[in-house]
């Protein structure tokens, strides 16, 4: 008998909905132009992109015009960072951002940093919310930019946007957020957070790998990421990928379809399956806010097991989850973000992320309850750290 | 990938947990990444007659350690310390390249243990 298949990192990447990949599809074969073509070919690519870049729009609130295409979130958060950077260099040369941020961000302020900026990194609390009263104190007369992370990668800790993004612009600085995990999955709305950049990705939210988006306010200017030629309206040279972005239009479309169903069915799956590793397994803990946070996700450690042979057995009985940050598996580097939450280092390296998504099912879950106690209980037997009790 | 055979030692863990009336053991840890390891061995005569482990660390350090506890039982003391890590890799079936780690921390807590009584 085949062995039930559960996909529970819905964080690191998440299927294709089969509505996208059919709306994809024709855009490879049949309507195949260059969307810079003026010819019917081309036009017809055109078309599908303006209509996909309404469908991003409509997803955030935003107006079609302020929607950049890109290679992902990546790329969005590069842009956004790099692009006010160069920009902005002669008002000043301090950018703040936090501990937390996905390593897109980490890595280019550390780049930042050798050319020449100065990076403030805001710690958080034990709940993993940004230090606000830090924050604050960061700014200075140089700060040309704030960066903070919507819903975080790990731990699903929601920041509180509105208010950072208030302090940025009273201070006439620009503020961009990292939302790649937020979008399609709680209702965002650029006009009511307030921010002036945010970048976004297709495939945290059912639509294909390799394509996303960067909001850009109106009004807004920063400089281009990509030299060449004039697409994007000159602010991201390349030819653009058609399929993919009707697959990330599409992507968004269904998303903001579920958003309200997401929000209570795949909370109450999430909430369901929270609730029974913590009934039925001894010495376990939430990472995190339980309250300001992502609906579809729950970061647990299990006291004395190691996360990654955790993550295996479960793996070989077909589950698939992850531990830390799913793109730093295969390093040794502990998890960033459970770092910066402080507290035991054992319990840090014994976490687990379950994230899920509106294709989880109750059995799914029941699935998981019914497997894991055991799993966890051979572990212990192992470990000659665990002292029941 | 792992092997089947990595696969099976991983899931089961065979010959986990203490062993009450040992005559040999040993506790070594892996400073770079936190992985330890403790053995149990009861020798008598010369030979291994029962050997447990206990091990937090990632799935190649458990697959190793089992996989040692298994090659050690019912040889003599002068048999294991012949135990290599080729030996030991071909009983696991391999084990991922950034795993090989595991191997030596077993080594070395066997090493350990038939190193002092």
């Amino acid at each position: 008998m085949k062995m039930r298949q559960v996909y529970l990192d819905n964080n690191a990447t998440t299927p294709v909905d089969p509505r996208v990949f059919e709306a994809m599809r024709p855009y490879y074969v049949e309507d195949f132009g260059n969307a810079a073509s003026i010819h019917t070919y081309g036009q017809k690519a055109h078309c599908a992109v303006e209509d996909a870049r309404g469908q991003v729009a409509d997803l955030i609130r935003a107006r079609p015009n302020e929607i950049l295409f890109t290679s992902g979130g990546t790329e969005s958060d590069n842009t956004a960072l790099r692009g006010v950077a160069a920009r902005h260099q002669s008002r000043g040369n301090h950018i703040i951002t936090t501990s937390i941020e996905h390593s897109a961000i980490l890595r280019t302020c550390e780049q930042l940093e050798k050319e020449g900026f100065c990076i403030t990194y805001i710690p958080v609390d034990r709940k993993g919310m940004v230090r606000l009263d830090k924050l604050k104190e960061a700014i200075d007369d140089q700060t040309i930019l704030i960066s903070v992370m919507h819903g975080n990668n790990e731990i699903g800790a929601i920041q509180s946007i509105e208010h950072i993004a208030a302090m940025a612009r009273e201070r006439k600085i620009l503020f961009h957020t990292d939302a790649v995990q937020t979008v399609g999955k709680i209702g965002v709305n650029v006009e009511e957070l307030s921010v002036d950049l945010l970048s976004l990705s297709a495939h945290k939210m059912h639509g294909p790998k390799g394509v996303g988006a960067l909001y850009i306010r109106r009004g807004v200017s920063m400089n281009p990421l990509l030299f060449g030629g004039s697409h994007e309206r000159s602010r991201r040279a390349g030819t653009l990928d058609v399929p993919g972005i009707v697959g990330l239009g599409k992507a968004c479309e269904l998303s903001n379809e579920a958003l309200e169903a997401f929000n209570t069915r795949v909370r109450a799956l999430r909430d369901k399956l929270e609730k029974g590793i913590l009934e039925q397994i001894p010495d376990t803990v939430v990472n995190g806010s339980r309250t300001e946070r992502l609906p579809h996700l729950t970061n647990i450690s299990f006291r004395s097991v190691e996360g990654e042979a955790l993550l295996i057995s479960l793996d070989f009985q077909g589950v698939a989850v992850s531990t830390g940050s799913a793109c730093s598996s295969g390093t040794v580097e502990p998890s960033h973000v459970l770092t910066a939450l402080g507290g035991n280092q054992k319990l840090r390296d014994s976490a687990i992320r379950f994230s899920l998504s509106r294709m989880n099912t109750k059995n799914d879950v029941d699935y998981v309850l019914q497997i894991l106690p055991g799993i966890v209980e051979r572990m212990r037997e192992v470990s000659p750290l665990y002292r029941a009790g | 990938m792992y092997s089947e055979k990595a696969r099976q030692l991983i899931t089961e863990l065979p010959n986990r947990g203490t062993l009450a009336n040992a005559t040999h053991t040993s506790s070594v840890e892996n400073p770079v990444c936190g992985d330890i390891t403790h053995f149990y061995l009861r020798v008598e005569n010369g030979v291994i007659c029962d050997c447990r482990f206990q091990t937090f660390g990632c799935p190649g350090a458990l697959a190793a350690s089992a996989a040692v506890t298994v090659l050690c039982k019912g040889r003599t003391l002068n048999e294991v310390q012949q135990l290599t890590r080729k030996a030991i890799l071909e009983y696991l079936g391999g084990l991922p390249s950034h795993k090989l780690h595991g191997v030596d921390l077993a080594i070395e807590a066997l090493r350990q243990a038939i190193g002092k009584s």
